[in-house]
């Protein structure tokens, strides 16, 4: 794993320190454990606990596995398949040929 | 009456008979010990004025006894339907532990002060042992001498000094037992209860505030505290931290005891199925108010707008690099706990 995702994993482990129980209760212990085992431990976080946490300047790869947390365990069975059409179409739209094609005849 | 009384009715029986007979134990214990002083005070201005802190003790147990009682709850017992039987309740056992932790100071105060008492009788008593070593006319002419001073000396058996050391005992003890007498569920229950939760290191315990705590505290009439128990808990962790058995922070739970729901204008779904940048403060949560991760701390709606922000080529990069890892801790931890959620990050 690259030091960049586990500088991340710092990042998300301290933020789910504020997170409410309901929510927290629904990560699997395995998945906390992995947060736990894999993060950087001397990685500084610098949280602002005056902003919300949209606001805060986190690392992009925290904000990618925050997102995946939050599909992964915590929206609903519905609102998860929909996300996952959405992904699969936007990937489709970014590597189809005439996009692919596009990007080759700029360069 | 139903199974379930029936087996809490028994538990409370059955502890309350056992822990009676021990402060009954200790009462009779406790008066001997008085009396003794009581005699040493004749000759010497001792604290004699002593209280019987079994006697507070058994008191002080009957008066919690009825105010759980008029909350609908045992101090000694509850039902736990989750394990089919009945146990003690957490509030009730922090509350017994620290009521024999005020006997437990208050018997070490007087062991003290015997202690003390007995060491100096000791050395007084070395002149009497060493005469025992002389000839027996020169030991008969010694008792004749004493006595005539056997009227002095009683009082002199002890200095200022060293009847001022008992006395600090023995009103340390006094202190201690009013104390006791004093005890009050509001003024003391949120120092019992943290007490207790940190003897067994269970911060981290899921839900143990919630269900085990705040329901109890609520019919109590004393919910008001539950915010002030969560915050001298997170204190006590973070000093707690440097002890190498405490030191996994992301299992601490905070519930939101503090926080007021805040009512948000727009639900989930249309949050997620606007465009970021058509997000009003509304969707936001702000409802004119400034939003901190202090103060409202990470709620759905925030990862709402975190996942906004990511796309879907991210999300993959990511999952191709933690994916592997994740899985060998994933079966490592399920073979631990025997916890499947059936769920995994993809």
């Amino acid at each position: 794993m690259t030091i960049a995702y586990q500088n991340a994993l710092a990042e998300v482990d301290t933020i789910l320190e504020f997170m409410s129980p309901e929510l927290l209760h629904k990560i699997p212990n395995s998945f906390l454990e992995f947060i736990k085992q894999k993060k950087s431990k001397s990685y500084t976080i610098n949280l602002d606990m005056e902003l919300p946490l949209e606001e805060q300047d986190l690392l992009k790869e925290t904000r990618t596995i925050l997102s995946l947390i939050y599909r992964s365990y915590l929206c609903s069975s519905e609102q998860s398949r929909k996300l996952k059409i959405e992904d699969s179409m936007e990937l489709k739209e970014k590597y189809s040929y005439q996009n692919l094609l596009k990007k080759s005849n700029k360069k | 009456m139903s199974k379930e009384n029936q087996e809490v009715e028994k538990l409370e029986k059955e502890f309350k008979s056992k822990l009676f007979e021990v402060i009954s134990e200790l009462s009779s214990k406790l008066n001997e010990l008085m009396t003794t002083i009581q005699k040493t005070g004749k000759y010497v201005d001792l604290e004699t004025d002593l209280p019987n802190m079994g006697v507070t003790l058994n008191n002080k147990l009957n008066e919690m006894q009825r105010e759980f009682q008029k909350a609908g709850l045992s101090i000694y017992s509850q039902y736990n339907e989750e394990l089919d039987f009945a146990n003690m309740p957490l509030i009730g056992e922090a509350i017994i532990t620290d009521l024999m932790t005020y006997v437990a100071e208050g018997q070490q105060k007087l062991s003290d002060y015997n202690d003390t008492s007995l060491k100096i009788l000791t050395k007084k008593d070395e002149p009497v042992k060493a005469l025992e070593k002389v000839s027996p006319l020169r030991r008969m002419f010694a008792k004749i001498k004493n006595l005539f001073a056997i009227k002095k000396q009683q009082g002199q058996v002890y200095k200022q000094e060293e009847v001022d050391e008992m006395n600090t005992y023995l009103s340390d003890y006094k202190d201690i037992d009013n104390k006791l007498y004093n005890y009050n569920l509001r003024d003391n229950i949120v120092p019992a209860i943290v007490k207790k939760l940190r003897q067994h290191n269970a911060y981290a315990v899921p839900g143990i505030l919630e269900e085990s705590i705040a329901p109890d505290l609520e019919k109590l009439g004393l919910s008001d505290l539950t915010p002030e128990i969560q915050e001298t808990l997170i204190e006590e962790y973070k000093k707690d931290s440097r002890n190498p058995l405490i030191h996994d922070l992301s299992k601490l739970h905070v519930p939101d005891f503090n926080r007021e729901n805040k009512k948000d204008g727009t639900s989930l779904e249309e949050v997620h199925d606007k465009p970021r940048d058509l997000l009003s403060d509304n969707d936001r949560g702000i409802n004119g108010e400034k939003r901190s991760l202090r103060e409202d701390g990470v709620k759905l709606e925030d990862l709402v707008l975190i996942d906004k922000t990511v796309n879907a080529s991210d999300r993959q990069v990511a999952i191709t690099s933690i994916h592997k890892e994740l899985q060998a801790t994933e079966e490592k931890v399920q073979d631990k706990t025997q916890e499947d959620t059936g769920k995994s990050l993809e």
